[in-house]
Order: C-alpha cells, then sequence, then structure tokens
C-alpha cells in the first residue's frame, strides 16, 4: 500500500497506531491530484487488519478535528482484510462522511488516485443541509478572521442571518480550531491541545423556562467538553446559576480561556407562547458580561440566531439589557463573487465536473448566493451530468440553464423560501410589504422610494438579509419564483 | 386454505410489501439526516418506520422506535421512554445527551430514533403544544450536535404542518421528506402473492377493481385482501360488497382520513384544495390553487404545495408533473374515499336515484386517468363495480351484481323499496366501441325486464372526442327509438330518455354517455 501511494505521488505526513489492529495514514496528495479532485491539503487513510468497524471510523472523525482540519473532513480511505465486500460494509455504516473502499483487484492495489476517480462522482458532496466543518466551509475566509479575531480579543459578538445562511459553520469553523474537543462527541484515547475552551450550548434544548435551567444546560456543556478532552478539572452536573458561576471562575483563576457559544439564542427570548425572554435571563448575561471585565481578553460570548434585535432591546428583567453596548451584530449574508463561484468549481472538480462561467452565472442568478440554494443547484447539476453518464472532468456549460426547473422546484429551495417569507411577514413587515411590491412589479425605483428608500426600514431588512440589492433593486430569482408561484393570493398582493 | 395473511387495523400488518421510499430513508437516517414520513391514514407511516428499523441489524446502531408519545408528555418522559427501549432504567437524570453518552460508546457508534404518530404529540401535555415543541425542538439540538452519530426519522401527517409553522420546529422544516403514495398495480400485486401460492391467483380485473376502490391506500388494499381470503373463488363482487359497506361499518378510520387533511379553523386550506381538485377539470390553474390556499380562518397558513402534498400522502390526488406547473395537473385519484357522500334529496324515489347515478357517473369522469390501463380503458365489469359501490356509498344498499345469464352479460340491479314505488332499476354498462357492440343497447335492456322492473339505464362509457358524440349516440344507438335528447348533467356527455312499450305497460330507458378521459 505504502508503495502504491509512493509511486501515485502521495506523501505519508503521518501514520498513528489507533489500537493493536488500527492505523491511521496522513497522506499528502500531489499538487495536480488535490486540485483536480478538489481535495483538502491532506487526506485520511484508515488501515485495519480484520473487518473495518464504525467504532474505527469514529476515531477517523476524531483525527479529523484533531488535525486542525487540515485533513478532508468529508472523505475517509479504507483498508481493511475484511473478507465481504467492503464498500458495500461502509456504506452501512452510519455517518455522512464518504467512504472510499481501497481494495486490491486481483493481487495488485489500483493507484488510489484512480480509485477516488472512480468512486468521487458516485457521493453528492453538494448536499449538505446541516452544518459543515472544516475545509468544507468555503468562500468565508474573511468572516473567519473577524469572528476569531474577536472571540480571541474576548468580545461579544452576535452572528446573524438566515437559516442555512452558514451561521454555525461559521462558528463551528473558529471554535473547532480554537479547542477541537469541543467539537467531539465521544471521548477516545487521544488527547488535544487547546487554547481555550469552547462551551456550545443550543437553546432549542432549553425544557424549563428558567435561568437556573440555561446555566445547567451550560455546565452539561462545560462538563461534556472537560470529559472529551480529558481534562481533570470536572464541573458540577448541576447546581444552576451559582454552580455555573462556581465552575467558570475556578477556570478562569487557573488561567483558562473560555468562549461561550449559544447557538439558536432567539429561543431565549422567545421561550414560550408569548415570546417573552426567559425569566432572570439579565442575571445569567450580566454574569457573562462581569467575566468578560473582570478576566479581560479570557471570556467571549457568541450568540447564533436569526433577529438581532434582543441585542438593542433596552430592559430585559426590567433592568438595563446587558447586551447593550457589549454585543456587535455580524451580519452573514449570502456568498459573493468570485467566492461562490469558487465554491461550485471546487465541490464540481470533487464529483467531476468542470463547472464553467456561464453555469456559475445562471447558478448566481438562482441561489443569489445563499449557500444552501448554491450548495443545491451544484446538486440539481450533478444529477443532470450523471442522467447523461458524463466523462470525469465534463463541462457543466450545456446543463447549467437546463436544470433551473429541477432546482426551484426541490423541497429544499422552496422550504428556504417559505421560512424567509414567514420571518419577513411576521417580524418585518416593511421588508414583506416591499418584496412583494418589488415581485409583483411595478416601477423599483418607485416601489423603493414608497417603501422609506434604500435606507428605509423595508430596504435595510431586506439588505441586512442579503435580500436585496438596492443598486440593482433586484431580489433572488428563487424568492421572486417562490412568491409569484406559490405564495397564496394575500389582498395586498392581489390589489 | 392457510390462515387468513393479511390483518388492514394495527401498525403491524402481517404481509407487506417494500415501498420504493424505504431505502432513501434508511441512508438519509445513516447520515444522520432528520427525515419527516409525511403519509395519511392507512398509507403505511408505520409499517415504513419498522421496515427503517430492521435495516439496522448492525450492532454498532441502537435503534428505538416510539409508536406514540410516552405516557408522561414531558421530555424527561419521552427520554425516560427511549431509555427504557434501551433497556436503561437507572438513568441519573433524564437528559437525551446524558443518555446518548451512555449508548453510544464502545462498540456503538451511533443511535436512531424513529418516532411514529408525531401528529398526536401535538395536543398533548402542557397548554399550546408545548410538549411538541420542546421534545422536537430537543431532537434537533441533538441531532445537530452529535453530526452523524445521532439519526432521526418521524411519521405524520396534519400536525407535521402545525409544528413547523405553529410551533416553529426547525426540525421539521429542514429534515428530509418523504411523501408517501398509494400503491400502484404492481405494488398491489406482489401484496397479493399469497394468493397465487396458495393456488387461488387473482385475476387482473379482480385486482384493477380492488386499486380502484381503495385508491391504493395500503390499509384498504388490506381490506380488501383480507376480505377476498376466505373465499375459494375470491372475485370482484366480493370487493364490492365489502367495500361498499367500507364507510358505514369503518366511520372512525374514515373520519381519520379527513381528518389528516382538514382541521376547520385551524388549518383547512389542503381540503379547501381538495375540493377545487374534485370540481375540476384534472388542470388547475395556479391561481386558483394559490386562491384556495389564501388565509380564512385558518392560524395556519400554508402554499399549494404543501397542500398538495398532504392530500397525495392522504392517497387523495395525484400530481403529473411539477407543482409549480401552470396549469398543476392534478386529478383525484378513484377510490371510495373521494366518492361523492351526499345523496339525491329529491322526494321521488326514483328520481333520486337517477340524480345518485349521474353523481356517480360524474365521479367516474373525474376519476378518469385510473380506468385507463395499458391496453386502453378497463374493461365494462370494473365499471359496473364502480358504479354499485358508489351507490351502495350513497345509501342504495340493495345493489346486486350478478351474472344475467339470458343476456349474456354482467350489470347491476338497484332494489327500490318505497311506499310510493317497488321494484327493481336496471343499469347497463358499455365501453363506446363499435355499432355493433353497442348499437343493440336498447333492446339488451329490454331483453332483461322482468315484471318488476321499474325502470331501465344504458351508461356508455368512453374516451372519444366529445364533438359529434351526441350525434353518434343517436345514429348507432338510438336509431328508430322514440327518444328525447335530455341536457346533460354535470361532467356528462349526454342524456336521453327512450320510451318503449313492454307487456306490462309504458316502460322508460335514460341513457347516459360519459366521457372518461386519460388526461395525460
Amino acid at each position: 500500500m505504502l508503495r502504491t501511494l509512493e509511486k501515485d505521488g502521495f506523501v505519508i505526513t503521518r501514520l498513528t497506531r489507533a489500537t493493536k489492529t488500527t492505523w491511521l495514514v496522513s497522506v499528502k496528495p500531489p499538487e495536480h491530484i488535490q486540485e483536480s479532485f478538489g481535495l483538502a491539503p491532506e487526506v485520511q487513510i484508515t488501515v485495519v487488519q480484520g473487518e473495518v468497524q464504525a467504532r474505527d471510523l469514529q476515531r477517523a472523525a476524531n483525527e479529523v478535528l484533531r488535525s486542525g482540519l487540515r485533513l478532508d473532513g468529508n472523505l475517509v480511505v479504507v483498508v481493511d482484510c475484511g473478507s465481504s465486500p467492503l464498500q458495500e460494509r461502509l456504506e452501512r455504516i452510519p455517518g455522512r462522511d464518504q467512504r472510499v473502499a481501497w481494495v486490491k483487484r486481483g493481487e495488485t492495489r489500483p493507484l488510489l488516485s484512480a480509485v477516488l476517480r472512480e468512486r468521487l462522482p458516485t457521493y453528492d458532496v453538494f448536499e449538505e443541509r446541516d452544518p459543515v466543518r472544516g475545509s468544507q466551509l468555503m468562500g468565508r475566509d474573511v468572516e473567519v478572521a473577524q469572528l476569531r479575531t474577536r472571540v480571541l480579543r474576548g468580545d461579544a459578538v452576535g452572528v446573524f442571518g438566515l437559516r442555512k445562511m452558514g451561521k454555525t459553520s461559521l462558528v463551528r469553523a473558529v471554535t473547532d480550531a480554537l479547542d477541537p474537543a469541543s467539537g467531539m462527541k465521544a471521548a477516545d484515547d487521544e488527547t488535544a491541545d487547546s487554547p481555550a475552551c469552547v462551551v456550545w450550548m443550543d437553546a432549542q434544548s432549553i425544557l424549563d423556562a428558567s435561568v437556573d435551567s440555561v446555566a445547567t444546560e451550560m455546565l452539561s456543556a462545560l462538563g461534556r467538553r472537560m470529559r472529551v478532552a480529558h481534562a481533570t478539572y470536572r464541573p458540577p452536573s448541576s447546581g444552576g446559576l451559582s454552580g455555573l458561576k462556581n465552575a467558570v471562575e475556578a477556570l478562569l483563576d487557573s488561567g483558562s480561556r473560555l468562549c461561550f457559544v449559544m447557538d439558536e439564542y432567539d429561543y431565549l427570548f422567545e421561550s414560550d407562547e408569548r415570546r417573552a425572554a426567559i425569566p432572570g435571563l439579565s442575571r445569567l448575561l450580566r454574569l457573562l458580561r462581569g467575566w468578560a471585565q473582570q478576566w479581560q481578553g479570557s471570556v467571549a460570548l457568541v450568540l447564533i440566531g436569526r433577529d438581532p434585535e434582543h441585542l438593542s432591546t433596552p430592559t430585559l428583567d426590567g433592568v438595563t439589557n446587558p447586551l447593550l453596548a457589549w454585543s456587535t451584530p455580524l451580519w452573514l449574508g449570502p456568498l459573493r463573487p468570485p467566492r461562490d463561484g469558487e465554491l461550485l468549481r471546487r465541490l464540481g472538480r470533487r464529483t467531476g465536473m468542470d463547472v464553467g462561467p456561464r453555469t456559475i452565472e445562471v447558478a448566481r442568478k438562482w441561489s443569489g448566493g445563499h449557500p444552501l440554494l448554491h450548495r443545491q443547484f451544484g446538486s440539481a447539476l450533478r444529477a443532470e451530468l450523471r442522467r447523461h453518464d458524463l466523462a470525469w472532468g465534463a463541462s457543466t456549460e450545456p446543463y447549467g440553464q437546463r436544470v433551473v426547473e429541477v432546482f426551484r422546484n426541490l423541497d429544499a429551495v422552496t422550504t428556504v423560501d417559505r421560512e424567509i417569507v414567514d420571518l419577513l411577514k411576521k417580524r418585518y413587515s416593511a421588508g414583506y410589504g416591499l418584496l412583494l411590491d418589488t415581485v409583483h412589479g411595478g416601477d423599483a425605483e418607485f416601489v423603493l422610494a414608497r417603501s422609506g428608500g434604500a435606507e428605509g426600514p423595508g430596504a435595510r431588512a431586506l439588505r441586512n438579509f442579503g435580500l436585496f440589492d438596492p443598486d440593482s433593486g433586484s431580489i433572488p430569482e428563487h424568492l421572486c419564483w417562490y412568491v409569484r408561484t406559490f405564495l397564496p393570493v394575500e389582498p395586498r398582493a392581489a390589489s | 386454505m392457510k390462515s387468513n395473511p393479511y390483518a388492514w387495523q394495527g401498525d403491524q400488518p402481517r404481509r407487506v410489501v417494500t415501498p420504493k421510499s424505504l431505502s432513501s430513508v434508511v441512508d438519509h437516517v445513516r447520515r444522520g439526516t432528520a427525515v419527516k414520513i409525511v403519509g395519511g391514514r392507512g398509507m403505511g407511516k408505520s409499517v415504513l418506520l419498522r421496515q427503517v428499523a430492521d435495516r439496522f441489524v448492525d450492532p454498532a446502531t441502537r435503534v428505538a422506535f416510539l409508536p406514540g408519545p410516552a405516557g408522561t408528555p414531558t421530555v424527561a418522559g419521552a427520554v425516560t421512554d427511549v431509555a427504557a427501549k434501551w433497556g436503561i432504567t437507572d438513568l441519573r437524570a433524564p437528559r437525551l445527551e446524558e443518555l446518548l453518552e451512555r449508548v453510544i460508546q464502545g462498540d456503538v457508534t451511533s443511535a436512531v430514533v424513529l418516532i411514529d404518530e408525531a401528529d398526536q404529540y401535538i395536543s398533548l401535555g402542557a397548554e399550546h403544544g408545548l410538549f411538541a415543541r420542546q421534545w422536537f425542538n430537543k431532537l434537533e439540538a441533538t441531532r445537530k450536535d452529535w453530526g452523524g452519530a445521532f439519526g432521526v426519522a418521524f411519521a405524520g401527517g396534519l400536525g407535521l404542518l402545525y409544528l413547523e409553522h405553529e410551533l416553529g420546529s426547525g426540525i421539521v422544516s429542514r429534515a428530509e421528506s418523504c411523501v408517501l403514495e398509494p400503491f400502484e398495480l404492481d405494488e398491489v400485486r406482489r401484496l397479493a402473492a399469497p394468493f397465487e401460492e396458495d393456488g387461488r391467483p387473482l385475476s387482473e380485473r379482480c385486482l384493477e377493481t380492488l386499486i380502484a376502490l381503495s385508491g391504493g391506500n395500503p390499509a384498504l388494499v388490506t381490506f380488501g385482501l383480507e376480505r377476498l381470503w376466505p373465499s375459494s373463488a375470491p372475485d370482484a363482487v366480493l370487493l364490492e360488497r365489502a367495500f361498499g359497506e367500507f364507510t358505514e361499518r369503518h366511520t372512525p378510520f374514515v373520519r381519520a382520513v379527513h381528518r389528516s387533511i382538514s382541521d376547520q379553523g385551524r388549518l383547512d386550506a389542503p381540503h379547501r384544495v381538495l375540493e377545487a381538485v374534485r370540481a375540476g377539470t384534472g388542470l388547475m390553474p395556479l391561481a386558483g390553487l394559490r386562491a384556495a390556499c389564501a388565509p380564512r380562518d385558518d392560524r395556519v397558513a400554508i402554499d399549494h404545495r404543501q397542500a398538495l402534498e398532504l392530500l397525495v400522502a392522504a392517497g387523495l390526488v395525484r400530481v403529473a408533473g411539477l407543482m409549480s406547473a401552470d396549469p398543476v395537473a392534478v386529478s383525484p385519484i378513484a377510490s371510495i374515499l373521494n366518492f361523492a357522500v351526499t345523496p339525491s334529496a329529491a322526494a321521488d324515489p326514483l328520481h333520486r336515484l337517477m340524480d345518485d347515478v349521474c353523481l356517480v357517473l360524474a365521479n367516474l369522469h373525474r376519476f378518469g386517468r385510473d380506468f385507463h390501463g395499458k391496453g386502453g380503458l378497463l374493461e365494462e365489469q370494473v365499471f359496473s363495480s364502480m358504479i354499485a359501490v358508489g351507490l351502495r356509498l350513497l345509501g342504495w344498499v340493495e345493489v346486486e351484481r350478478e351474472p344475467i345469464q339470458v343476456a349474456g352479460f354482467t350489470d347491476v340491479k338497484v332494489r327500490v323499496t318505497q311506499p310510493s314505488v317497488q321494484g327493481h332499476v336496471v343499469i347497463e354498462v358499455k365501453l363506446w366501441r363499435s355499432q355493433q357492440h353497442n348499437g343493440a343497447v336498447q333492446r339488451q335492456i329490454d331483453d332483461y325486464r322482468l315484471q318488476e322492473t321499474i325502470h331501465g339505464v344504458a351508461i356508455t362509457l368512453g374516451n372519444r372526442n366529445a364533438q359529434g358524440w351526441v350525434e353518434d349516440y343517436e345514429d348507432w344507438c338510438l336509431r328508430g327509438l322514440s327518444f328525447e335528447r335530455k341536457e346533460a348533467p354535470v361532467d356528462l356527455v349526454g342524456r336521453w330518455h327512450v320510451r318503449g312499450v313492454a307487456a306490462n305497460g309504458p316502460v322508460l330507458t335514460d341513457h347516459l354517455l360519459v366521457r372518461i378521459p386519460k388526461r395525460d
């Protein structure tokens, strides 16, 4: 196997014996293969003496996180000595990455590059609706750098944007690098050095609308992270706000740097039918702010959500909102050119497609740069090319326009549009009105002026969400099409 | 004869077929993608979920199948329920994360939770569906956190729209959707394989009748097969009786089907869309569908794609092509669930029967596509069966279907037992083929008349262009007779009254001409 790798130009960068029967091999592909296959700088090969088990792949996934995401997080090559077909066994093991069986053909092992060329197109690398990790996050280098700087500075940042815009992926890119253990679920024999301790909590998990319940959830997240990292300090599993205070201050006193992430933070402020904030929430936020001031630079807070209005609410629980003049918003909009094109090109190379400029133009026009929709366009493109059974490296140019019909009818696309319309209708009526007026025609300038102009509330709401280009007065085609085709008739639209 | 392999009631039928969607659902669950299975009553949600569970035989995955909400409608109760399925009864605290940490270790690398009857979670627990919101949010947060190591699939109908729109559940809107569709003939044939194995294969006509009456709803198909099994010579006539009585004998099932598409005052758009589709021509303009979904007194607003998906998943409509096309090709599926159920209110019993016959024929016209097989329109006997069942569903309990050896064909006989009128009405069904085939229809009815025959009905069905058909009918079938052209009833091509004289005096025959369009 090693000789075949060498012959193919792969360089072994790390070889670890994970267990008595399992080896993890990191290899660096030659530049032309990395480039033409859209691979990360390194690829992991899991070698098992005997039959590969699900736990071997789990170890491989943890190794990806520990590598600082240098390894390709979406691909693992497997070699084993099992008697039944390896590829079939790999496909039965749960997990979302692509597994490629590297098996001998007769007496010889084929070149890895040849196996990759054969197998990579069989996996729809575009089809990803959950947050992505490592090298899968594309076109967000600027935002990642900005956020990393703010987190390292110990700021409070609110990352806002539409659902599926990549907010969680962006924050994960920063926290995975700062603290690989925060991204792992199960401990293994390895430990990882972390410059910080990330406590990641999803506010959807909060069951009781009480601040102690939130604090207990944070303690639980902290405890899990400590276990996975094999840390000696173990926080209490309960104790509410006071338990959290004791645990965090003990860590800070010992010189740890902490980053608290609250995903789906809107739920903290909409805890019940009345959409009221969790009672006592201001006490927790005050505590966080106090730590940030006392241990300056050592405590960061990242809030992830759709709606920044909670940051600027003057009061919370009848006292001044602690987030006021502390937390600053970071709007995450669509991917802009040329980064959107690069995403399609790179993932296209991964699946054996040569995505051309005209295709990118069509995708841009229809997805508006929304990452999930952009990927969905790529997925539709891949399906179309596979339908024609085209060779590796085929150009997408003849097919770009043809897949528009398929793309706009994809379930994922209408779901995103439905959510956008719902959000605007419920929270941003001026933006909703501008959307309807723009879609249903009329002079663009007049429509914009009537809504309060480019700086009016309607245009501002749509612009923040990356849905409106004030220069051209345009709205992404997918959204216009949804409104024209699916939005139930309403009095305003009818008039 | 072997014991009956079919049991239509209950979530674990003894005999099932593998749906096309199974491998796709399994693949998504393996990848850690949430999957929502949308289906109405009897569409096979539970069966599919159980088949998904059976696919995870690898000991590296633990699977929990939840047939319904836990006894205690709290997240802690739900977690305890899942833990119990995995044999864990000593959880320190009933928290999902702790449970997964306990389960996913060593050789176990993933866990899957399969939730049936998601709709039932809506009405449980604290007010306003708080439990449903919390439980499904918890599942989504955990799924996101655990990546591919934790998979969730849940099945439901209308309740999923509440979860998504009213309770703002992220997992429902983000989940990969699997919309269940009715069985097609091949699937029904596979399900009927035990008859063949028992040396009593079902005829093609019997299978076609079964699919036309059941609409391919898996529970109804199984119901039909269960009723056929005890017969040494199973045939379509047995199905007519069973399905003709179905709505009366199994009202809760029918109500559940309706509840799966409508909840007046909260979410009624799917029902309004269904009414529009039933009244339509098979091609619905987008504007009509969007108007049917326009918010009225509904608390939950949905678009026509969601409404149509729900109707497809309930086995009530079929959409050909895209739901964004204008017009959308959508038609009601031939099924007892789609038959008109409101009988005529006319005082005269004969008048009432004729109104109801026309109503049933209008249904057949709208179900058109379902009556076209590979070789054109299905056999006349299938239509006779549909008419017989349609009339039974409208309350005509004494509908007989028997071979009339004298005339050499099978037809429908309806007994009218009112104080003012006593006797039976003979209905003759023919496909429009040729002058030789159709020309003698009046004579055939006259030959069949008995002393107690009080009326005759000749029904002709075809798929030809309506233009000129009325004239051709008069030329082929009514030449030389004393007839009067009447106004065509709704959705029918033509109607005539033919007057004649029998041994016991003057007699009247209704002739009805119906188009069964293919609409492809």
